[in-house]
């Protein structure tokens, strides 16, 4: 465990979520932006916490969203959205764990 | 050469997925025959289709040993849905030991001769879809519906997932009209989950259907419901199976489910509807 508090790394996480979600939401209603929101929840992603905290989370996410973009962008659309909500998931279920740890 | 199918699968467990494939399946407790409770075979009005042999091979490819199928919302369905019924009926004839088959309806037209006639046929259940089809779970053919159904002891998958407001108020109602009837909550009531274990967690003939839900929601029934009460689906081609097992099996384990509780979830609980 870093020294960064459960309450940091949950903030950190939920805003993540909130990317990811509206990602998947403009994926699934075909927006023209869907990919511009995919880059936003990319670029959060992308961004790392003070000692490295939640990178086994982010690490994953990452890799995810890298992928979820190729398939999109080349119109294979399950794949990419099978990867959407595997990171969400990851997300949300280690922000649930957080809410049992002090730190 | 690996076909459509195949690949189709192949792209959804390598890359970033290997490893997530890898943990859901290590997750999988030991003779758990996995029942998809939820899928589709035929076209949709939005484009979507699933064959009978591209479920099959996504099914072989994950592990799945049986899936309730029935039409999406099909073009060719005109008022009583028998075309797409049909085609349904054909796949289940073609591959007996895996599907089991719904037939879907419209409830806004006549549906008696239609419910007759898949009844007879031998379907096993009744899918309706309150979006695509624009009702509500309480209009009286819906309520006819579910009476007829219960008479008939057949099983009922309602979609009560995206897009849907109005879940258990309705629901109430039927059951009023049908004690008896059987009913397989797709998408676990989704914006009303907690609600819905509420009013219907103790009904013997209810079951939660996990298609697609998000593992948080996931998380927050397995605390609700007893696991008993929750089964497996897919939601193919909206949904796939290995990102829908890995939302159940992470959450259930979030949830401290046990290995026996796992595999209800995963084939023993409708296993029991269905046989
Ligand atoms: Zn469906």
């Amino acid at each position: 465990m870093s020294g960064v508090s459960a309450r940091l790394r949950t903030g950190h996480l939920l805003r993540l979520c909130r990317y990811l979600d509206m990602a998947i939401i403009s994926m699934w209603a075909s927006s023209g932006r869907a990919h511009r929101t995919l880059g936003m929840a990319q670029a959060c992603a992308g961004e790392t916490l003070p000692g490295g905290a939640e990178e086994e989370t982010l690490g994953k996410v990452r890799e995810l969203l890298a992928e979820a973009r190729e398939f999109y962008r080349a119109g294979d659309f399950a794949p990419a959205m099978a990867r959407m909500r595997v990171a969400a998931d990851l997300c949300s279920l280690r922000i649930i764990e957080l809410a049992g740890e002090r730190r | 050469m690996a076909t459509e199918a195949e690949q189709s699968v192949e792209v959804l467990t390598s890359g970033a997925m290997a490893g997530i494939w890898e943990w859901t399946r290590s997750q999988i407790p030991a003779g758990t025959r996995i029942f998809d409770a939820h899928a589709h075979i035929g076209v949709d009005v939005d484009g979507r289709r699933m064959t009978a042999d591209g479920m099959r091979s996504r099914m072989r490819a994950a592990g799945v040993e049986r899936s309730i199928v029935f039409p999406l919302n099909d073009p060719n369905a005109r008022e009583d849905f028998s075309e797409p019924n049909d085609v349904v009926w054909d796949a289940y004839e073609r591959h007996p030991e895996f599907f089991v088959p719904f037939f879907r309806l419209n409830p806004h037209y006549p549906y008696e001769k239609e419910f007759e006639r898949c009844v007879e046929r031998g379907f096993a259940g009744l899918k309706l879809h309150p979006v695509s089809q624009d009702f509500e779970l309480d209009d009286p053919p819906v309520l006819r519906l579910f009476e007829l159904a219960a008479e008939a002891q057949l099983p009922v998958l309602i979609h009560a997932g995206f897009a849907m407001e109005r879940v258990v108020e309705p629901l109430r109602r039927a059951f009023e009209r049908a004690p008896d009837l059987r009913l397989i909550i797709g998408h676990a009531a989704m914006v009303e989950l907690v609600e819905a274990a509420r009013a219907f967690g103790d009904v013997p003939s209810v079951i939660f259907e996990t298609s697609v839900v998000s593992a948080h929601d996931l998380y927050v029934l397995f605390n609700v419901i007893s696991p008993e009460k929750v089964c497996y689906g897919s939601d193919i081609p909206y949904g796939d199976l290995p990102s829908t097992l890995h939302s159940t099996l992470a959450a259930a384990r979030a949830a401290g489910l046990s290995d026996a509780e796992i595999s209800g979830v995963l084939c023993g609980n409708i296993g029991r509807w269905l046989g």
